[in-house]
């Protein structure tokens, strides 16, 4: 096994998963977790010979998120990248997550499109809330983050693994974002920030811009920090 | 006599609406508290539709004097407890129903790809994981 796993999570993503997995290069291992796609998603992760993970219905984001975590701390990887399936998130980038990893010791690296060249370009919805919901995770978690919601981020399998047994403890999957800082927070994970660009999309709109989304992820915020269990750490 | 034909016609509803909450109990379509549930809120209607004055003795005893008052009230009340206890049970019944996909996608995943437990040690005892 390779020592490390590129995981996509993905809903739907038929029309540019092929040019996507085509770009991630030969030396990682790369799954797909297929939130319950009604397309030609999984067909082609086989034709492509990935690692196909497939849910049997439409979770969303937050339970693949979880899946993946299963998968990878099953797995003998060293890292694991987690990336977006729908083209934002460029493959050219994963070696700079791993070697930020590698030098640095931290346990996760998180990808920043704010650090990124080409923010000021990003959809008027993401420019306008991704400060103040980074802000409000940087208050709670104490850490000091420019982008909080940016799905490419690279881990260290290890310390996924001493987590284990707090994934059963997510009660927001569908806001995965805010609590998985609040719980990496807990248990003083150390995390490091890398420069990503973003990319158009292939296909769709984000809903990650709605006042629905905002909401939710307020919530979960909330939700998590007031209902912390005894110790997150591992 | 308008008075008693609406009793009456409430009686009837309400017995319809039992013998059907029996009819999907015996068909596995509702559970045993259900059951129990929906037939107490069923005979009530028909009780008290056929003797109000059995109201006013709780009426007394909540201090209330509009009759009207009270059953819509009681009615809105019940009807957000049964609306908690759905919004309950559908979280848990999601909760159940993410993790149950999760693990099948894993189980599968590991049967088709021959993987193995990680290699470090794992204590899976459930100890360390009480709340409070």
């Amino acid at each position: 096994m390779k020592p490390v796993g590129v995981f996509l999570t993905a809903y739907n993503e038929a029309r540019g998963l092929s040019p996507l997995l085509d770009a991630i290069s030969p030396e990682y291992e790369v799954y797909v977790v297929d939130d319950g796609s009604m397309d030609a998603t999984p067909e082609i992760c086989r034709q492509k010979g990935v690692h196909l993970v497939r849910h049997a219905i439409n979770l969303g984001q937050g339970n693949a998120v979880l899946t993946q975590f299963a998968v990878a701390i099953d797995s003998s990887h060293e890292f694991i990248v987690a990336m977006d399936a729908d083209g934002q998130h460029d493959p050219a980038a994963i070696p700079s997550l791993l070697e930020a990893l590698r030098v640095s010791g931290a346990d996760v690296a998180q990808g920043s499109r704010v650090l990124g060249s080409n923010h000021a370009s990003a959809p008027w919805a993401r420019r306008t809330f991704l400060g103040p919901v980074t802000r409000l995770l940087n208050w709670v978690t104490g850490y000091r983050l420019t982008d909080a919601m940016c799905g490419f981020r690279a881990y260290r399998v290890s310390t996924l693994r001493r987590w284990r047994e707090m994934f059963d403890r997510f009660q927001e999957p569908e806001y995965m974002a805010s609590e998985l800082w609040i719980r990496m927070a807990r248990a003083e994970f150390r995390v490091v920030e890398v420069p990503v660009k973003l990319r158009d999309r292939h296909a769709g709109v984000s809903r990650k811009g709605s006042a629905r989304y905002g909401w939710g992820v307020a919530s979960a915020i909330l939700r998590t920090v007031l209902d912390p269990p005894p110790s997150e750490r591992p | 006599m308008n008075d008693k034909l609406a009793a009456i016609l409430t009686c009837i509803a309400a017995l319809a609406l039992v013998l059907q909450t029996w009819r999907r109990f015996r068909r596995r379509a509702l559970s045993i508290r259900l059951l129990v549930l929906w037939t107490a809120i069923w005979s009530s209607v028909a009780y008290f539709a056929l003797y109000p004055s059995h109201l006013d003795l709780l009426m007394r005893f909540l201090n209330m004097g509009n009759r009207l008052f009270f059953l819509t009230m009681s009615g809105i009340l019940v009807l957000l407890i049964l609306v908690f206890r759905q919004s309950l049970e559908l979280t848990r019944a999601e909760e159940r129903l993410g993790r149950l996909t999760r693990e099948v996608a894993l189980l599968d995943h590991r049967l088709r790809h021959g993987e193995t437990s990680s290699p470090e040690p794992v204590d899976d005892s459930r100890g360390s994981e009480t709340e409070g």
